[in-house]
């Protein structure tokens, strides 16, 4: 005997776990394709291949972009027998026409803590086929530009500590110039007394000396013998000074442009790095300049 | 109160590293960036000393880079700069094509002001030259903030006035121009003056003289031989009208040799016929 189900929730329970059934089925289905079409799995990818010596940074899954927009991902990294590193890039289809010789992959971030990704500089050569090796470059971070930073300070400290240690030096050029240069005056100050006092005497002698003609030349031309005798004097000096100061002059010269250039070599470096970048101003470039009456 | 302090500071800490995260670098690469301007600044070069053909392939090979990198700035002054040289050299269907695109691209992107104002005049030049009504673009330009622009824009809009015929107006909007030129633009007072000296050579022939006289010799200091002919020429025509047949001859056959050096053959043609009637 059949028992009737009289109570009306149970009427076409059967029906009721088909639909529900089906309809589960038909979720759980279309939201696998979404997923699935959403990280790619459906469209059509090319590989191409970057040799690394080192693959410090890349990981599988990293996105590899072209003027911002993602149109690939790493597919795979491998170690090959020669102990360089194999990467896989697997590029959607229709962005392989951006692959041209010429095309380089660089290792670079989203700022400089951001996420790392590969960027692609396309090239203006013929097509590469797909499977083919590209490139690699890695674009350098703050951890590097801090390496290269540092280099360059401590050369440049050195250069000055160099210096400072050749101008520091008690028997040194500079010392020694020093010294020459207060030889020098002394010299000079004694021979200025010098031509003072021959002035004096040349005062207090003058009216015995018109008095004495004989003695007057003697005593005058033994003047003019210690005059002669007074510039020979400074003479030597001068060209003693002038080789000196000469010599000594170009080389602090040199030093002093040498460590000029590495310090603009350093405020450029400065200058590139962000925020600091973002504060310069930009050269502002302008169109060609056309006039209310040039035709 | 301390704690909060604390908060305070772990979510101000917490707020930066977002922002830093959020920060995207430039897509422009430096190094492009500086190729494009160094070709931008040898094709303004060689097209200031009137290689054309050079100037055009710098800025073509400099728009193609600024458009892999989407430097959309970039991109504008080139196709301007394009529009201008085709403009010079009298293929206006080419430089309205380039200036179309250049104002697309405007539409779409933040522009610096001056930029956006060149691009405006451009199309009121170009319209000009085509005896187009495009006069309306300039009432904007004439009250910009670049003197330089209010003043060549009152320069332009002086000659369409000359052209319909409404010449007081024209002379109104001159002297205005003139007034306000206080050594901002020597090109553009030599033109002023010389508009000023076409408007009176009907009305008041030595006034038309002195106006003619001193641009020639604002553009003989600025060495512009265009220019320079372009007076001459004028010049020639208001002595011919004095009867002062001599001078007239001379100013023309002056003109005529500055044309055959920049190889301008319809301008050699049209002073030729002049020297004919004369």
């Amino acid at each position: 005997m059949e028992i009737k189900q009289k109570d009306p929730r149970f009427i076409f329970l059967r029906g009721k776990i088909v639909i529900f059934i089906i309809v589960a089925l038909a979720g759980a289905l279309a939201f696998l394709y979404f997923a699935g079409k959403q990280r790619g799995l459906f469209t059509k990818t090319e590989n191409f291949y970057c040799v690394v010596s080192k693959a410090t940074g890349v990981y599988t899954g990293m996105s590899i972009r072209l003027s911002g927009f993602k149109i690939g991902r790493v597919q795979n990294m491998e170690l090959m027998d020669n102990g360089f590193v194999r990467i896989t890039l697997s590029v959607e289809d229709k962005h392989t026409k951006w692959f041209r010789e010429g095309t380089v992959a660089i290792l670079t971030k989203e700022g400089f803590i951001g996420e790392s990704y590969i960027e692609i500089l396309p090239g203006q050569g013929a097509l590469i086929k797909p499977n083919q090796t590209i490139k690699f470059f890695r674009q350098s971070g703050i951890e590097e530009i801090a390496a290269e930073l540092k280099g360059e300070i401590s050369e440049i400290l050195k250069g000055i500590k160099e210096t400072i240690n050749y101008v520091n030096e008690p028997q040194g050029d500079i010392k020694k110039s020093i010294h020459n240069i207060e030889k020098i005056s002394r010299n000079l100050i004694e021979t200025t007394n010098k031509l003072n006092l021959l002035l004096e005497d040349m005062k207090d002698k003058t009216p015995s000396i018109l008095a004495k003609s004989e003695n007057t030349i003697e005593e005058l031309t033994e003047l003019i013998k210690s005059l002669q005798n007074v510039a020979k004097q400074l003479n030597a000096l001068t060209t003693n000074f002038n080789e000196i100061t000469k010599k000594d002059l170009t080389l602090i010269i040199e030093q002093t442009k040498r460590s000029m250039e590495d310090l603009d070599e350093i405020l450029k470096s400065i200058k590139g790095l962000w925020p600091i970048r973002e504060g310069i101003k930009k050269h502002e470039i302008k169109p060609l300049e056309a006039d209310s009456y040039e035709k | 109160m301390r704690n909060r302090k604390k908060l305070l500071f772990l979510f101000l800490l917490f707020l930066l590293l977002i922002l830093q995260g959020c920060y995207r670098a430039p897509m422009e690469e430096p190094y492009r960036v500086k190729e494009i301007e160094s070709l931008i600044k040898r094709a303004k070069v060689a097209s200031e000393k009137g290689n054309f053909k050079m100037a055009l392939s710098l800025y073509e090979e400099a728009l193609k880079k600024s458009r892999i990198i989407q430097d959309d700035n970039s991109t504008v002054v080139i196709l301007l700069s394009l529009s201008r040289i085709y403009t010079s050299l009298d293929k206006i269907d080419y430089a309205k094509k380039f200036l179309s695109s250049a104002e697309e691209l405007s539409k779409k992107t933040y522009l610096p002001e001056g930029l956006s104002e060149e691009i405006i005049f451009e199309k009121a030049r170009i319209g000009f030259l085509l005896n187009e009504n495009s006069e309306a673009l300039l009432h904007k330009l004439i009250y910009s903030e670049s003197p330089y622009m209010r003043i060549k824009s009152l320069n332009l809009l002086a000659r369409f006035k000359m052209r319909e015929g409404a010449n007081e107006e024209a002379e109104e909007l001159l002297n205005k121009a003139l007034s306000m030129n206080n050594e901002i633009s020597k090109i553009e007072q030599a033109n002023t003056l010389r508009l000023l000296g076409e408007l009176n050579t009907k009305k008041n022939k030595n006034k038309a003289l002195i106006y003619l006289l001193r641009a020639l010799s604002i553009d003989k200091e600025l060495a512009l031989p265009e220019k320079i002919a372009l007076d001459m020429e004028i010049l020639a025509r208001l002595y011919r009208d004095m009867e002062d047949k001599e001078k007239a001859k001379d100013y023309f056959l002056r003109a005529f040799e500055i044309w055959k050096c920049l190889e301008r053959e319809e301008n050699q043609i049209r002073i030729m016929r002049e020297l004919e009637i004369l």
